[in-house]
């Protein structure tokens, strides 16, 4: 069945259709999670809610041609409500394990990232993570595309200012 | 004009790309995400709000489950004929209380609606006394609804919202595009009410989260609580126990006690608390919703029973025999979230925790007990004795067992956790009655 079909059925609330369009976008979702939460246990939890959640409210989904992004959606949502739940507890613990992975592109990224507003960043994480079209984005958000194009203008350069006061030593 | 932004993102990606995907776990997370998603949907699921008053208060659900309907056809004509009172004859069976509401005519027919993103939502009809209301309702829509959860319900009376509990269920028709279903509402503390006008505010849990505004006015007058001052003191097995006073209500008889500071053991569940009249007719503890309120630490409860408020009893016994209780030092289990871990078991080993995580508990106990209520844990205390945010209480059977679950929020938990019963099948010796009147 093409992904478009199975959201139908998984609409009408058919478990095996469900369970097929969440295997099909499980390794999207895990790395949303990953890029938000920074480690595989916290990722897999929330692949584990998103799931309960999704299933549901699987009913609302209007058009099946949106379901990864939806699906998307549900993820950036859950992990910001996890950030900021834990917002206390995030100190060096957590900067130390991204600083272990051999790439400082991601460790500048995420304290960038972290800098913009959450609508900002699920609106980063949907164009340039997720490789989601600007009109899609303007459908599933109601407005028009011309507003998704300034909104993000706006957010690459919340990123460029951020970079330019802090973090462009580490990057020459 | 951002090509450098753009390049660090698209790095970002391709680090993003690198990391291992761990396919078992995420296979797993997913078939238990389902799982826990269908055990809370799996029957007409009952949601109940936290009581805002003072201290904070859990309320105790006990759903029984019962598959046939009895109800003589006479009943059935006579109740059909009135709006929303149909629903009633679903209720009846577990409630005499109500069928003596539809004798004495106490129901009342409303009928006022208000439509609201292209969705009616219509008040049928409305039982209110001064513990509690219950609200018939049906909703209607063109297109297909969404579930009937509710991200607030709350009724005003004189400017003020009534705190109490709300419980609602998610009835799982055919008719997608119509619904109906009830709302109950069992008020924290005794209403005194300045008029006959109410007004619910509620809204949906849909995507433009429709929010109803309904005023209605009660033509008939509200009847009001039949207060008797007990305040007996009564020693079962050593532990006393002290009946303060017992208040007739048309929807539920509120029996307040206070448990003894100093008792041995902590008591949980009076299975068969009861008032019975002089020719020995029996109204017994309400069966399909709230049946007592009280803290987990406090020593103060109220047990709602089935009303007797339009019968005339010459003579009114209050009496109980099956007290569930635990040592003090047994009344919970403690249980490692993190570990998924059970450190402490439950008492003689009488029920069997069967599957732990960080989001949900589940545990089965062999053989029927449909006197265990549906909330059989009442709640959690991590390390730090923080009391732990809850999301969803379940409980089914099957053919050999009993299953319980309760979910479990996202949230910061400094484990171990300690998980309190709200009942256990454990019980004092001895048995109570006392006179009411």
């Amino acid at each position: 069945m093409e992904p478009q079909e199975l959201a139908q059925q998984a609409i009408k609330e058919d478990d095996n259709a469900f369970l097929a369009i969440m295997q099909l976008y499980k390794n999207d979702l895990y790395r949303t999670a990953y890029a938000f939460l920074k480690n595989e246990h916290d990722a897999i939890e929330a692949v584990q809610e998103v799931t309960v959640r999704a299933y549901q409210k699987i009913h609302t989904l209007k058009e099946p041609a949106y379901t990864k992004t939806w699906l998307i959606r549900i993820m950036m949502n859950y992990c910001q409500d996890q950030i900021a739940k834990n917002k206390r507890f995030t100190s060096n613990e957590k900067l130390q394990e991204i600083a272990t992975m051999d790439d400082t592109s991601f460790l500048e990224l995420n304290e960038a990232m972290a800098s913009l507003s959450k609508k900002d960043q699920q609106l980063i994480t949907l164009k340039y993570l997720q490789d989601t079209k600007i009109k899609d984005i303007a459908v599933l958000e109601n407005i028009p595309e011309g507003t998704v194009k300034s909104r993000l203008h706006k957010a690459l350069q919340s990123l460029r200012t951020f970079w330019s006061k802090g973090g462009e030593n580490t990057d020459v | 004009m951002y090509e450098k932004e753009e390049a660090k993102l698209h790095d970002m990606q391709k680090d993003l790309e690198k990391i291992s995907i761990p396919e078992d776990e995420l296979n797993q997370a997913i078939q238990q995400g389902m799982q826990i998603a269908k055990s809370s949907k799996r029957r007409k699921k009952r949601s109940f709000k936290r009581i805002a008053w003072s201290i904070s208060i859990a309320a105790l659900l006990f759903i029984t489950l019962v598959t046939s309907i009895r109800v003589s056809p006479a009943f059935a004509k006579t109740v059909a004929s009135i709006p929303g009172l149909e629903r009633l004859v679903d209720l009846i069976q577990y409630d005499k209380g109500l069928q003596a509401i539809v004798d004495n005519k106490y129901y009342e027919a409303i009928g006022v609606s208000q439509t609201k993103d292209n969705i009616k939502f219509t008040i049928d009809g409305v039982i209110v006394d001064e513990s509690g209301m219950v609200i018939f309702y049906t909703t209607e829509s063109p297109t297909k609804l969404s579930s009937g959860d509710y991200g607030m319900i709350e009724i005003f009376h004189n400017g003020k919202s009534l705190e109490g509990s709300t419980e609602y269920g998610y009835p799982d028709q055919e008719d997608k595009k119509y619904r109906t279903d009830e709302i109950t509402f069992t008020f924290g503390e005794q209403q005194k009410y300045s008029s006959k006008e109410f007004e619910l505010k509620l809204n949906l849990r849909n995507e433009q989260k429709t929010s109803f505004s309904i005023p209605f006015t009660l033509k008939k007058d509200i009847q009001k609580g039949k207060v008797f001052t007990i305040n007996k003191e009564i020693i079962m097995d050593g532990q006393k126990i002290v009946i303060e006073d017992i208040t007739l209500y048309p929807l539920r008889v509120a029996v307040n006690m206070t448990f003894d500071q100093r008792n041995t053991m902590r008591i949980l569940n009076f299975e068969d608390i009861r008032i019975e009249d002089e020719h020995g007719e029996i109204w017994g503890s309400i069966r399909n919703g709230i049946t007592s309120f009280g803290g987990n630490d406090d020593h103060q409860r109220t047990f709602f029973l089935q009303s007797n408020f339009f019968k005339q009893p010459k003579n009114l016994y209050l009496k109980f025999d099956k007290v569930q209780a635990l040592p003090k030092k047994d009344a919970y289990i403690i249980v490692d979230l993190n570990k998924e871990k059970v450190i402490k078991g439950p008492y003689k080993d009488k029920l069997e925790i069967t599957n732990i995580s960080k989001l949900s508990i589940e545990a089965k106990m062999e053989g029927k007990h449909e006197d265990l209520p549906y909330q059989l844990f009442y709640g959690l205390k991590d390390f730090e004795g923080r009391e732990l945010d809850t999301n969803s209480w379940s409980g089914w059977s099957d053919n050999d067992s009993v299953h319980w679950q309760v979910g479990i929020e996202p949230q910061k938990i400094v484990n171990p956790v300690k998980v309190y019963f709200s009942a256990y099948p454990n019980y004092l010796k001895g048995s109570t009655s006392i006179q009411i009147k």
